[in-house]
């Protein structure tokens, strides 16, 4: 499964050309501008897309059926510092001050859209420059940080870069969060050139039924009989892999 | 061997050769010098070695290092996963299409 942002309606044209055949299944809203879509190889149900009330980007949910389970998706892009007008420019420093309050509003928007005891994962750019609030909003409400499960030095590497006065920065500012019936087996950042992000991608494992309890996941016999042991080094045989 | 590496080589032996020459007629003027020398090398030593151990207790997993390409490849770790990818593909991304075969492959 993969979220987009700043998909344009062009830029939607092509990811289906190129992604059509593996991920067929697709969401792109029908607002205007650069928006979140979503591409799955599992069909997509209750599709739909709400425009942030706080911010200028908006936010596309779907549900997906995975071994058996439903899985609320949430592709979000929450609000930028914006710098592209003179008057955003002048008020860049309120901007950086009221954002955590902007994020957290828009999350609260997202999390409304979400039954709160259902599998979920909530995903994408959450802008988070000026605060870390969006992050930490949804880490206290139970999600997990899917890359900093797994990674000690998660926040340490950045998923955008922007060169200002020839020096070039970063931060981590795209991000997956699941609940807790999944348990992140892998997750990478891999350069996004030519754009200024990079790509975010995580392996979630199904480990807990809707009840509590722990269980295997339900996989297919063909997909049983090639699981194999894990080689050294970490890597195994490839098996069935969903997007 | 290549002219380079026989240079260097040279130079490592002279080093060497220097070094214990100037240790052995240290220890032999100066025995005392030679115990606070000796202890501060292994002082030396220690610290860098309590360095090296931290500094790599400290990594736990470098799982989250930045591939060298979008179309870098990699193997699941297990089977029946949920592979979930987010990207913001910039609105003035001139060459999609490439972008998205690269995405195909991981």
């Amino acid at each position: 499964m993969a979220a987009f942002q700043e998909v344009s309606p062009r830029g939607f044209d092509i990811l289906q050309q190129e992604l059509g055949s593996v991920l067929p299944y697709h969401f792109v809203p029908p607002a205007d501008g650069d928006v979140v879509a979503l591409f799955s190889r599992l069909p997509l149900r209750n599709a739909h897309y709400e425009p942030s009330h706080y911010g200028l980007n908006g936010f596309a949910f779907a549900e997906i059926e995975f071994l058996d389970h439903p899985v609320q998706l949430a592709a979000v892009h929450l609000d930028p510092i914006r710098t592209w007008t003179l008057t955003y420019k002048l008020k860049v420093p309120w901007q950086i001050v009221h954002q955590g309050w902007v994020h957290r509003r828009e999350l609260d928007q997202v999390l409304e859209h979400l039954q709160p005891a259902a599998p979920s994962i909530i995903l994408g750019d959450f802008n988070s420059y000026a605060s870390r609030a969006g992050p930490e909003y949804l880490q206290r409400r139970g999600l997990v940080d899917s890359a900093r499960s797994v990674c000690n030095d998660a926040d340490a590497v950045a998923t955008h870069h922007l060169r200002a006065l020839g020096r070039s920065f970063g931060r981590r500012i795209d991000f997956i969060f699941h609940s807790s019936e999944f348990r992140t087996a892998e997750s990478r950042v891999v350069r996004g050139d030519p754009s200024d992000h990079d790509i975010v991608v995580s392996s979630l494992q199904w480990v807990r039924g809707p009840t509590g309890e722990n269980a295997e996941p339900k996989l297919a016999a063909d997909a049983l009989e090639r699981r194999a042991p894990l080689k050294p080094g970490g890597r195994s045989l490839a098996g069935p892999r969903v997007w | 061997m290549p002219n380079n590496a026989m240079q260097a080589t040279a130079r490592a032996s002279s080093l060497v050769r220097f070094c214990s020459l100037r240790c052995s007629l240290l220890k032999r003027a100066a025995p005392d010098r030679w115990r606070s020398a000796r202890l501060m090398r292994w002082s030396v030593l220690g610290g860098f070695g309590l360095l090296v151990v931290a500094g790599c207790s400290a990594r736990k997993v470098d799982c989250l290092q930045t591939g060298d390409s979008v179309g870098e490849e990699f193997e699941s770790l297990h089977t029946g996963l949920l592979r979930v990818l987010t990207y913001n593909i910039y609105v003035g991304n001139p060459d999609l299409a490439t972008t998205a075969q690269s995405i195909l492959r991981l």
